[in-house]
């Protein structure tokens, strides 16, 4: 799952941070007199680094932006309407079929809400921002039947962690 | 380089001022945190409205104190290239406090809980938990401190165009793209033109955006368009935090030459970083608004490259200019150095998850998860924090140490006791362990800003509240012996 | 002196002017005309004495200060549309909101503005800057007619109208501050 593997990302990238900061620690008390020589041959080394890292990371900021979750949306998808409310979300239908593509028009009467759709396992499958005067067409399709829970993710007051609906997924047929 | 001047005695008790507010500050709102995080995990019975009161006084006096701590590092560093104005530091101070005054106020006896983000419209959607008067309140306290702050970077600025003539010198424009061969600017001033560009305009937006909310909270039917709303308060927000990272970060440019004897070296790759930062940071803040269908796709696509591409410049130029300056040099560690070294490291390491969440395919099952708040408490508490306490350290070391300002001579260092040793590495295991819980809770999709948490979700907490613990009490040692030897304080 | 008769001669005549003609019917000669107007004539009349020296000014408008503050509020209290439109239906409003931009925003800006340093000007040129933003933000959504008087698509012209002024102002305010002050002989920034 993509949750796991961005901390297991976040984690290896963290540890080469240690890593490079207690090699030097360790080695920082002793002293070399030849600084010249050893800010030359790191600057050298960052110089190359940073050209790849800049490279890299442009690539990889471009490559991940395919399939965002903006539209243009399926127009044959079953529209069900969520409008975030202190406290409580009123679904117009809090039921879908497995395989079934769903839009949700997700939008708020008062403050900003956000829509977290999570499985069984509490697992948060994917979200929107709940909003007054726009509505966020949130696509999704959810692939196993069962209980899931729609979560107020973004701070709305007094009861926002409370604010929690159910929605039923059926399988097909 | 010139000999050091000393400061002048109004100058001196301001600073000092600064210097001692923030850590009692910095101290009470670690504490709330910790009590906090104790009540998600249930150890402590919290009921939410007072939970929701303490996480608006947590973030915002958070936010407010590190740009009061931040501003003090920029204004001692700065003084030694430029002619500052002392009393702009006793106005900004006065402005400072009376907003937290009214800020605290609003939310313990108003009882304001809209978070110091104030999202609008939630200010005007107390549900009579809050009234008119106690949004008022804090909308005008941030206002305050916002004037202060204003007219502190109008004086940076004042002093740095007067020295360095214009924003292109002082950023070194000359020598990255015409290949001048004037001496460098210092990399303080670089980083003060930096910082006074960004936070002008970002104090503008926040004082357009803070206004129209006060207008609505009266008359209603001026009804503010919500997304245009969020957008500036998130410019503001955005980049008032990250400026107090770039101020911070003078001490390590200044301090890590003196410890070690050697120079570093302000070059081209150092300035191309900055400018370019200084222009990115103020594109990125659309990575808080990935969430928003609403906004137009391009700008979110736009915040995640430039995200990528805003981290890395200036991590790469100070995280490995610190590890080069240091490696094999000979330094004498103390409370000072070692802090700030550890807060180079606690900004580099914190930014990687940042930037991982700069992904929307990766926002859209971390954003607003528990993921958030560890990634910036990575950065401000193992960096931006232990950096600050790292000036604060060598500020209350005294004279009698650092007498030389050649900077081919290291400094003479004061020995670590064994309080000090222990506190610092209480203190940096302790807020990697408690920004570790934030992280794993975000990878278990926890939702941040939750009073309650379901019961699968407390062992978290719980593990945090220990972590958490562990800084306050690292805390406690280094802020007591930060406040008491005060008076002691250098005079250079 | 035939100089600072010639401000007073012409907000008086603006005045009478408006009073007699439907000129502020138009919210934007209102606001950008007739403002500027007044505000610019008392900022001459302002500027043509020379008083750093006097003990009152020394006493009660250090470095332009107080000059500075009492125009910024008079000015932010006019631009609240209840008030412009109490003015626009009553003469004897109107006569004070002339009388008051030229008296108590464009002389003391006049009287300060030479006595101000780069802080004190940068401060104000913000807060300019943020209120043009800010009402020009307002009259460009407010769904409904914040004067009764005026329609809302001259409305939503004047709040565009004053969004590009601050655009503009912001790019005019920045361009000197990348040319080099030491090259210009310090003109473009005074102050510093």
């Amino acid at each position: 799952m993509i949750h796991e593997n961005v901390l297991l990302l976040s984690l290896v990238l963290m540890a080469g941070v240690l890593f490079a900061f207690v090699y030097v620690f360790i080695h920082s008390t002793k002293l070399e007199q030849d600084y010249a020589s050893i800010a030359k041959n790191s600057y050298s080394k960052r110089d190359k680094l940073f050209g790849f890292i800049i490279i890299a990371g442009v690539l990889i900021a471009i490559g991940t932006t395919r399939g965002l979750p903006y539209g243009p949306h399926n127009a044959n998808a079953k529209q069900i309407d969520v409008i975030g409310k202190q406290w409580y979300w009123e679904i117009s239908d809090t039921t879908a079929t497995v395989n079934q593509p769903i839009i949700f028009n997700v939008g708020s009467a008062d403050v900003n809400h956000g829509l977290g759709i999570y499985d069984k396992d509490l697992r948060l499958l994917t979200q929107v921002q709940a909003m007054p005067d726009y509505t966020n067409k949130l696509a999704y399709t959810f692939k196993e039947a069962g209980e899931y829970k729609l979560m107020c993710m973004e701070y709305c007051g007094l009861v926002h962690h409370s604010m929690i609906s159910t929605f039923t997924v059926n399988d097909e047929g | 380089m010139s000999p050091l001047q000393p400061l002048n005695k109004s100058a001196r008790l301001a600073i000092l001022c600064y210097v001692g507010i923030s850590a009692i500050v910095f101290l009470l709102m670690m504490i709330v945190g910790l009590v906090m995080r104790a009540s998600q995990a249930q150890l402590i019975g919290v009921p939410p409205q007072f939970f929701y009161q303490l996480m608006t006084a947590h973030g915002g006096s958070m936010i407010v104190t590190s740009g009061l701590a931040a501003s003090a590092v920029l204004w001692y560093f700065l003084r030694r290239y430029t002619n500052l104005y002392t009393p702009i530091l006793w106005i900004n101070l006065g402005l400072f406090l009376t907003g937290v005054v009214l800020i605290l106020g609003s939310i313990f006896i108003g009882g304001f809980a809209g978070a110091w983000t104030f999202l609008f419209p939630l200010p005007s959607h107390g549900l009579g938990i809050w009234s008119t008067g106690a949004a008022t309140a804090f909308i005008v306290g941030l206002l305050l401190i916002g004037v202060g702050f204003l007219i502190f970077y109008l004086e940076v600025a004042r002093a740095i165009l007067k020295e360095y003539g214009s924003i292109p010198k002082a950023l070194g424009w000359p020598q990255l793209f015409k290949n001048s061969s004037d001496t460098m600017p210092p990399a303080t001033i670089v980083a003060g033109t930096m910082v006074f560009i960004v936070n002008i305009l970002g104090i503008l937006a926040g004082a357009v955006v803070l206004v129209l909310i006060l207008i609505n909270l009266y008359v209603p039917r001026f009804e503010v368009d919500p997304l245009l709303t969020k957008n500036l308060t998130y410019f503001f927000g955005h980049v008032f935090i990250n400026a107090t990272i770039y101020q911070a970060v003078i001490a390590v440019y200044e301090l890590l030459p003196q410890y070690t004897g050697r120079t570093w070296k302000v070059n081209k790759v150092f300035l191309a970083a900055w400018t370019a930062s200084s222009l990115m940071v103020m594109a990125v803040y659309p990575h808080h608004l990935m969430m928003d269908f609403a906004m137009p796709s391009w700008m979110a696509i736009s915040a995640q490259i430039f995200s990528y591409a805003n981290g890395i410049p200036l991590i790469i130029v100070t995280a490995w200019g610190a590890l080069t300056i240091v490696h094999r040099s000979g330094i004498k560690w103390d409370a000072a150095s070692l802090l700030l070294m550890i807060a180079i490291f606690g900004w580099s390491a914190g930014v990687i998850p940042a930037i991982i969440d700069a992904t929307v395919a990766v926002n859209k099952v971390m954003h607003n998860t528990l993921w958030v708040p560890g990634h910036f408490h990575f950065y401000l508490l193992t960096g931006l924090v232990a950096m600050l306490l790292g000036f604060m350290i060598y500020m209350i070391n005294g004279d009698d140490q650092s007498a030389p300002i050649n900077p081919n001579k290291p400094i003479d260092v004061k020995p670590m006791t064994a309080a000090d040793t222990s506190a610092i590495w209480v203190y940096t295991l302790g807020s990697i362990g408690f920004s570790m819980m934030f992280l794993i809770s975000g990878t278990a999709s926890v939702p941040r800003r939750w009073a309650e948490h379901f019961p699968e979700w407390i062992v978290y907490s719980q593990v945090a509240t220990v972590f958490g613990s562990f800084i306050v009490l690292a805390m406690l040692i280094l802020v007591i012996k930060i406040v008491i030897r005060l008076p002691k304080a250098r005079t250079l | 002196m035939i100089e600072r008769i010639f401000w007073i001669f012409c907000a008086l005549a603006y005045s009478l002017f408006a009073i007699n003609t439907n000129f502020e019917a138009s919210m934007i000669n209102n606001v950008l005309i007739a403002y500027t107007l007044l505000i610019y004539c008392g900022w001459k009349l302002g500027s043509s004495f020379d008083i750093e020296q006097h003990w009152l000014n020394k006493l009660s408008n250090y470095k332009g200060i107080a000059g500075v503050l009492i125009a910024s509020f008079t000015l932010a209290f006019w631009m609240i549309p209840n008030w412009m439109e109490l003015a626009a239906s009553n003469t004897q409003i109107q006569l004070i909101k002339h009388f008051s931009m030229f008296t108590l925003v464009g002389l003391p800006l006049g009287l300060s503005w030479s006595q101000s340093n780069f802080v004190i000007r940068g401060f104000v040129k913000i807060e300019l800057l943020s209120m043009l933003l800010r009402l020009g933000w307002i009259y460009l959504i407010s769904p409904t007619r914040l004067c009764n008087i005026y329609s809302l698509s001259e409305q939503a012209l004047l709040g565009k109208a004053l969004l590009s002024l601050a655009v503009a102002l912001t790019l005019y305010y920045l361009y000197p501050l990348f040319v080099d002050q030491n090259d210009r002989a310090k003109k473009l920034t005074p102050g510093l």
